[in-house]
Protein backbone atom coordinates (compact mmCIF):
# COMPACT_ATOMS: atom_id res chain seq x y z
CA UNK A 1 0.00 0.00 0.00
CA UNK A 2 1.34 3.47 -0.88
CA UNK A 3 1.00 6.74 1.01
CA UNK A 4 -0.62 8.40 -2.00
CA UNK A 5 -4.07 9.83 -1.55
CA UNK A 6 -6.87 7.96 -3.34
CA UNK A 7 -7.22 10.75 -5.89
CA UNK A 8 -3.83 10.10 -7.51
CA UNK A 9 -3.51 6.38 -6.79
CA UNK A 10 -2.83 4.18 -9.84
CA UNK A 11 -6.20 2.52 -9.39
CA UNK A 12 -8.13 5.80 -9.37
CA UNK A 13 -6.19 7.18 -12.31
CA UNK A 14 -6.86 3.99 -14.30
CA UNK A 15 -10.57 3.92 -13.49
CA UNK A 16 -10.96 7.63 -14.20
CA UNK A 17 -9.16 7.24 -17.52
CA UNK A 18 -11.42 4.34 -18.44
CA UNK A 19 -14.51 6.37 -17.58
CA UNK A 20 -13.29 9.20 -19.78
CA UNK A 21 -12.61 6.89 -22.72
CA UNK A 22 -15.97 5.18 -22.31
CA UNK A 23 -17.72 8.54 -21.93
CA UNK A 24 -19.51 7.04 -18.95
CA UNK A 25 -20.77 8.57 -15.73
CA UNK A 26 -20.04 6.91 -12.39
CA UNK A 27 -23.63 5.70 -12.46
CA UNK A 28 -23.12 4.02 -15.84
CA UNK A 29 -20.09 2.26 -14.40
CA UNK A 30 -22.02 1.19 -11.32
CA UNK A 31 -24.79 -0.37 -13.43
CA UNK A 32 -22.24 -2.21 -15.57
CA UNK A 33 -20.29 -3.38 -12.52
CA UNK A 34 -23.41 -4.69 -10.82
CA UNK A 35 -24.18 -6.50 -14.06
CA UNK A 36 -20.96 -8.51 -13.88
CA UNK A 37 -21.24 -9.35 -10.20
CA UNK A 38 -20.14 -6.24 -8.31
CA UNK A 39 -21.73 -5.84 -4.91
CA UNK A 40 -21.05 -2.21 -4.13
CA UNK A 41 -23.42 0.72 -3.80
CA UNK A 42 -23.70 3.49 -6.37
CA UNK A 43 -22.20 6.01 -3.96
CA UNK A 44 -19.10 3.83 -3.51
CA UNK A 45 -18.47 3.87 -7.25
CA UNK A 46 -19.02 7.62 -7.28
CA UNK A 47 -16.51 8.09 -4.46
CA UNK A 48 -13.98 5.78 -6.14
CA UNK A 49 -14.39 7.59 -9.47
CA UNK A 50 -13.65 11.01 -7.97
CA UNK A 51 -10.84 9.75 -5.78
CA UNK A 52 -12.56 10.13 -2.43
CA UNK A 53 -12.27 6.41 -1.76
CA UNK A 54 -9.67 3.86 -2.79
CA UNK A 55 -11.05 0.69 -4.36
CA UNK A 56 -10.08 -2.63 -2.84
CA UNK A 57 -8.19 -4.91 -5.25
CA UNK A 58 -11.36 -6.88 -5.99
CA UNK A 59 -13.45 -3.74 -6.45
CA UNK A 60 -10.84 -2.33 -8.80
CA UNK A 61 -10.80 -5.51 -10.85
CA UNK A 62 -14.59 -5.58 -11.16
CA UNK A 63 -14.69 -1.92 -12.23
CA UNK A 64 -11.85 -2.48 -14.70
CA UNK A 65 -13.60 -5.58 -16.04
CA UNK A 66 -16.86 -3.63 -16.47
CA UNK A 67 -15.03 -0.97 -18.49
CA UNK A 68 -13.06 -3.49 -20.53
CA UNK A 69 -16.23 -5.45 -21.23
CA UNK A 70 -17.69 -2.25 -22.67
CA UNK A 71 -14.57 -1.58 -24.73
CA UNK A 72 -14.81 -5.02 -26.34
CA UNK A 73 -17.88 -3.78 -28.21
CA UNK A 74 -16.04 -0.81 -29.64
CA UNK A 75 -12.69 -2.62 -30.08
CA UNK A 76 -10.88 0.69 -29.99
CA UNK A 77 -9.45 1.21 -26.50
CA UNK A 78 -6.61 -0.30 -24.54
CA UNK A 79 -7.61 -2.30 -21.51
CA UNK A 80 -7.92 -0.79 -18.07
CA UNK A 81 -5.25 -2.70 -16.12
CA UNK A 82 -6.15 -5.05 -13.31
CA UNK A 83 -4.93 -4.36 -9.79
CA UNK A 84 -2.16 -6.97 -10.18
CA UNK A 85 -1.04 -5.46 -13.51
CA UNK A 86 -0.94 -1.97 -12.00
CA UNK A 87 1.20 -3.06 -9.09
CA UNK A 88 3.45 -5.31 -11.16
CA UNK A 89 4.45 -2.13 -13.02
CA UNK A 90 5.60 -0.61 -9.75
CA UNK B 1 -63.02 26.81 -5.94
CA UNK B 2 -64.73 28.35 -8.98
CA UNK B 3 -64.30 26.82 -12.42
CA UNK B 4 -61.88 29.08 -14.29
CA UNK B 5 -59.30 28.35 -16.97
CA UNK B 6 -56.63 28.61 -14.27
CA UNK B 7 -58.23 26.25 -11.78
CA UNK B 8 -59.12 23.82 -14.54
CA UNK B 9 -55.53 23.82 -15.80
CA UNK B 10 -54.02 23.48 -12.35
CA UNK B 11 -56.42 20.66 -11.55
CA UNK B 12 -55.44 18.92 -14.78
CA UNK B 13 -51.79 19.45 -13.94
CA UNK B 14 -52.19 17.93 -10.49
CA UNK B 15 -53.72 14.79 -12.02
CA UNK B 16 -51.10 14.59 -14.70
CA UNK B 17 -48.89 11.55 -14.35
CA UNK B 18 -45.58 12.12 -16.09
CA UNK B 19 -45.14 8.43 -16.79
CA UNK B 20 -48.05 8.60 -19.21
CA UNK B 21 -45.84 9.94 -21.96
CA UNK B 22 -42.35 10.85 -23.03
CA UNK B 23 -40.67 13.92 -21.61
CA UNK B 24 -41.56 15.81 -24.79
CA UNK B 25 -45.19 14.79 -24.50
CA UNK B 26 -45.13 15.84 -20.87
CA UNK B 27 -43.81 19.26 -21.78
CA UNK B 28 -46.37 19.62 -24.58
CA UNK B 29 -49.16 18.96 -22.12
CA UNK B 30 -47.72 21.57 -19.78
CA UNK B 31 -47.66 24.12 -22.61
CA UNK B 32 -51.27 23.36 -23.58
CA UNK B 33 -52.42 23.80 -19.99
CA UNK B 34 -50.57 27.11 -19.76
CA UNK B 35 -52.39 28.55 -22.77
CA UNK B 36 -55.68 27.46 -21.22
CA UNK B 37 -54.69 29.12 -17.94
CA UNK B 38 -53.83 32.46 -19.55
CA UNK B 39 -56.53 33.30 -22.11
CA UNK B 40 -54.59 36.32 -23.41
CA UNK B 41 -51.95 33.91 -24.70
CA UNK B 42 -52.47 32.73 -28.26
CA UNK B 43 -49.58 30.31 -28.10
CA UNK B 44 -46.81 29.09 -25.83
CA UNK B 45 -43.35 27.64 -26.20
CA UNK B 46 -40.81 26.26 -23.77
CA UNK B 47 -37.19 27.31 -24.11
CA UNK B 48 -34.62 24.80 -22.96
CA UNK B 49 -30.94 24.14 -23.47
CA UNK B 50 -30.42 21.18 -25.77
CA UNK B 51 -26.76 20.17 -26.11
CA UNK B 52 -25.75 23.60 -24.85
CA UNK B 53 -27.85 25.57 -27.31
CA UNK B 54 -31.15 27.31 -26.78
CA UNK B 55 -34.07 25.57 -28.44
CA UNK B 56 -37.85 25.49 -28.31
CA UNK B 57 -38.51 21.75 -28.34
CA UNK B 58 -42.12 22.16 -27.24
CA UNK B 59 -44.74 24.58 -28.54
CA UNK B 60 -48.47 24.87 -29.02
CA UNK B 61 -48.18 26.55 -32.44
CA UNK B 62 -45.43 26.23 -35.04
CA UNK B 63 -44.95 30.02 -35.04
CA UNK B 64 -43.38 29.92 -31.57
CA UNK B 65 -40.14 28.12 -32.51
CA UNK B 66 -39.84 30.21 -35.69
CA UNK B 67 -39.89 33.42 -33.65
CA UNK B 68 -37.61 31.97 -30.98
CA UNK B 69 -34.98 31.09 -33.55
CA UNK B 70 -34.26 34.80 -33.96
CA UNK B 71 -33.17 35.05 -30.34
CA UNK B 72 -31.15 31.84 -30.46
CA UNK B 73 -29.36 33.17 -33.56
CA UNK B 74 -28.73 36.63 -32.07
CA UNK B 75 -28.06 35.28 -28.56
CA UNK B 76 -30.57 37.60 -26.91
CA UNK B 77 -34.29 37.84 -26.36
CA UNK B 78 -36.93 37.81 -23.66
CA UNK B 79 -37.05 34.03 -23.30
CA UNK B 80 -33.29 33.65 -22.97
CA UNK B 81 -33.18 36.53 -20.50
CA UNK B 82 -35.99 34.99 -18.43
CA UNK B 83 -34.09 31.71 -18.42
CA UNK B 84 -30.59 33.07 -17.78
CA UNK B 85 -31.47 35.80 -15.29
CA UNK B 86 -34.35 33.92 -13.65
CA UNK B 87 -36.77 36.81 -13.95
CA UNK B 88 -40.02 37.50 -15.74
CA UNK B 89 -39.61 39.44 -18.97
CA UNK B 90 -42.19 41.00 -21.25
CA UNK B 91 -42.61 43.03 -24.42
CA UNK B 92 -45.61 45.33 -24.45
CA UNK B 93 -45.39 45.90 -28.18
CA UNK B 94 -43.00 44.25 -30.60
CA UNK B 95 -43.69 47.17 -32.99
CA UNK B 96 -41.80 49.52 -30.67
CA UNK B 97 -38.03 49.79 -31.00
CA UNK B 98 -36.23 48.76 -27.82
CA UNK B 99 -34.06 45.91 -26.51
CA UNK B 100 -33.92 42.59 -28.38
CA UNK B 101 -34.50 44.16 -31.85
CA UNK B 102 -33.96 40.94 -33.84
CA UNK B 103 -36.52 39.08 -31.76
CA UNK B 104 -39.00 41.98 -31.98
CA UNK B 105 -38.74 42.03 -35.76
CA UNK B 106 -39.19 38.26 -36.04
CA UNK B 107 -42.19 38.34 -33.70
CA UNK B 108 -43.88 41.24 -35.50
CA UNK B 109 -43.23 39.57 -38.87
CA UNK B 110 -45.14 36.54 -37.58
CA UNK B 111 -48.04 38.62 -36.25
CA UNK B 112 -47.00 38.39 -32.59
CA UNK B 113 -47.23 41.79 -30.90
CA UNK B 114 -46.73 41.13 -27.20
CA UNK B 115 -44.91 38.51 -25.12
CA UNK B 116 -44.58 37.34 -21.54
CA UNK B 117 -41.81 34.94 -20.44
CA UNK B 118 -41.42 33.11 -17.14
CA UNK B 119 -38.33 31.34 -15.85
CA UNK B 120 -38.93 27.73 -14.84
CA UNK B 121 -36.99 27.44 -11.61
CA UNK B 122 -36.51 24.41 -9.37
CA UNK B 123 -34.32 24.59 -6.27
CA UNK B 124 -32.89 27.91 -7.44
CA UNK B 125 -31.85 26.37 -10.75
CA UNK B 126 -33.44 27.49 -14.00
CA UNK B 127 -34.52 24.52 -16.10
CA UNK B 128 -36.02 26.56 -18.91
CA UNK B 129 -38.45 29.35 -19.69
CA UNK B 130 -42.09 29.36 -20.63
CA UNK B 131 -43.00 31.94 -23.24
CA UNK B 132 -46.47 33.22 -23.93
CA UNK B 133 -47.21 35.04 -27.19
CA UNK B 134 -50.19 37.18 -28.12
CA UNK B 135 -51.40 38.56 -31.43
CA UNK B 136 -52.48 41.75 -29.64
CA UNK B 137 -50.31 44.56 -28.34
CA UNK B 138 -50.34 44.98 -24.55
CA UNK B 139 -52.41 41.83 -24.26
CA UNK B 140 -51.06 40.63 -20.90
CA UNK B 141 -52.46 42.17 -17.75
CA UNK B 142 -51.05 42.14 -14.22
CA UNK B 143 -53.49 39.31 -13.48
CA UNK B 144 -52.06 37.31 -16.40
CA UNK B 145 -48.62 37.91 -14.99
CA UNK B 146 -49.63 36.61 -11.57
CA UNK B 147 -51.49 33.69 -13.07
CA UNK B 148 -48.61 32.83 -15.35
CA UNK B 149 -46.13 33.04 -12.52
CA UNK B 150 -48.19 30.67 -10.41
CA UNK B 151 -48.57 28.32 -13.30
CA UNK B 152 -44.89 28.46 -14.25
CA UNK B 153 -43.88 27.41 -10.76
CA UNK B 154 -46.20 24.42 -11.02
CA UNK B 155 -44.93 23.65 -14.49
CA UNK B 156 -41.32 23.76 -13.29
CA UNK B 157 -42.11 21.16 -10.65
CA UNK B 158 -43.78 18.98 -13.27
CA UNK B 159 -40.68 19.34 -15.43
CA UNK B 160 -38.40 18.42 -12.57
CA UNK B 161 -40.59 15.44 -11.65
CA UNK B 162 -40.72 14.35 -15.27
CA UNK B 163 -36.94 14.50 -15.51
CA UNK B 164 -36.59 12.57 -12.26
CA UNK B 165 -39.11 10.00 -13.46
CA UNK B 166 -37.36 9.41 -16.77
CA UNK B 167 -33.95 9.31 -15.08
CA UNK B 168 -35.25 6.66 -12.69
CA UNK B 169 -36.89 4.75 -15.52
CA UNK B 170 -33.69 4.77 -17.56
CA UNK B 171 -31.76 3.55 -14.52
CA UNK B 172 -34.32 0.84 -13.89
CA UNK B 173 -34.11 -0.36 -17.49
CA UNK B 174 -30.30 -0.39 -17.32
CA UNK B 175 -30.28 -2.31 -14.07
CA UNK B 176 -32.82 -4.81 -15.42
CA UNK B 177 -30.54 -5.55 -18.33
CA UNK B 178 -27.51 -5.71 -16.02
CA UNK B 179 -29.20 -8.22 -13.75
CA UNK B 180 -29.82 -10.56 -16.67
CA UNK B 181 -26.07 -10.54 -17.38
CA UNK B 182 -25.30 -10.99 -13.72
CA UNK B 183 -27.44 -14.10 -13.40
CA UNK B 184 -25.48 -15.90 -16.13
CA UNK B 185 -22.14 -14.72 -14.76
CA UNK B 186 -23.04 -15.91 -11.26
CA UNK B 187 -24.03 -19.30 -12.66
CA UNK B 188 -20.74 -19.59 -14.53
CA UNK B 189 -18.77 -18.66 -11.43
CA UNK B 190 -20.66 -21.38 -9.55
CA UNK B 191 -19.75 -23.91 -12.22
CA UNK B 192 -16.06 -22.96 -12.02
CA UNK B 193 -16.07 -23.06 -8.24
CA UNK B 194 -17.67 -26.52 -8.23
CA UNK B 195 -15.62 -27.98 -11.05
CA UNK B 196 -12.22 -26.43 -10.40
CA UNK B 197 -12.27 -25.65 -6.70
CA UNK B 198 -11.83 -21.91 -7.20
CA UNK B 199 -13.11 -19.39 -4.68
CA UNK B 200 -15.49 -16.71 -5.99
CA UNK B 201 -12.80 -14.13 -6.73
CA UNK B 202 -10.64 -16.67 -8.56
CA UNK B 203 -13.62 -17.81 -10.62
CA UNK B 204 -14.30 -14.20 -11.60
CA UNK B 205 -10.65 -13.71 -12.63
CA UNK B 206 -10.84 -16.84 -14.81
CA UNK B 207 -13.84 -15.38 -16.60
CA UNK B 208 -12.14 -12.00 -17.04
CA UNK B 209 -8.96 -13.57 -18.45
CA UNK B 210 -10.97 -15.68 -20.90
CA UNK B 211 -12.93 -12.59 -21.97
CA UNK B 212 -9.80 -10.55 -22.59
CA UNK B 213 -7.91 -13.41 -24.25
CA UNK B 214 -10.72 -14.10 -26.70
CA UNK B 215 -11.94 -10.50 -26.94
CA UNK B 216 -15.43 -11.72 -26.15
CA UNK B 217 -17.77 -10.14 -23.65
CA UNK B 218 -17.95 -11.63 -20.16
CA UNK B 219 -21.59 -12.53 -20.54
CA UNK B 220 -20.86 -14.57 -23.69
CA UNK B 221 -18.03 -16.44 -21.95
CA UNK B 222 -20.28 -17.14 -18.97
CA UNK B 223 -23.13 -18.25 -21.20
CA UNK B 224 -20.83 -20.66 -23.01
CA UNK B 225 -19.73 -22.23 -19.73
CA UNK B 226 -23.30 -22.65 -18.55
CA UNK B 227 -24.35 -24.05 -21.93
CA UNK B 228 -21.46 -26.53 -21.94
CA UNK B 229 -22.35 -27.80 -18.51
CA UNK B 230 -26.01 -28.01 -19.37
CA UNK B 231 -25.22 -29.96 -22.55
CA UNK B 232 -22.79 -32.37 -20.95
CA UNK B 233 -24.55 -32.90 -17.63
CA UNK B 234 -21.51 -34.12 -15.76
CA UNK B 235 -19.16 -32.06 -17.69
CA UNK B 236 -15.73 -31.39 -18.87
CA UNK B 237 -12.86 -30.41 -16.61
CA UNK B 238 -11.91 -27.53 -18.85
CA UNK B 239 -15.16 -25.64 -18.75
CA UNK B 240 -13.82 -22.31 -20.04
Amino acid sequence: MTNRSPVDSPSTVAIRGGLRLADWSARDLWVAAVGIGGGFEARDVQRIAVGEQLATPMEHDILAAALNDHFIEGRRHPNVPTWAELHARG
Amino acid sequence: MADTPLTNSLAALSRFFVGDGTLEQTLARVADLTVEAVPAADMAGITMLVEGRGRTPVFTHETAPEIDQAQYDSGEGPCLTAFEEQRITSIESTREEAEWPAFRRAAADHGIYSTLSFPLVVDKNAVGAMNLYSRRERAFTDDDRETGELFASQAAIVLANAQAYWDARELSTGLGEAMKNRAVIEQAKGVLMGAQGYDEDEAFQVLVRASQRENVKLRAIAQRIVDNVTARRGGSKDVT
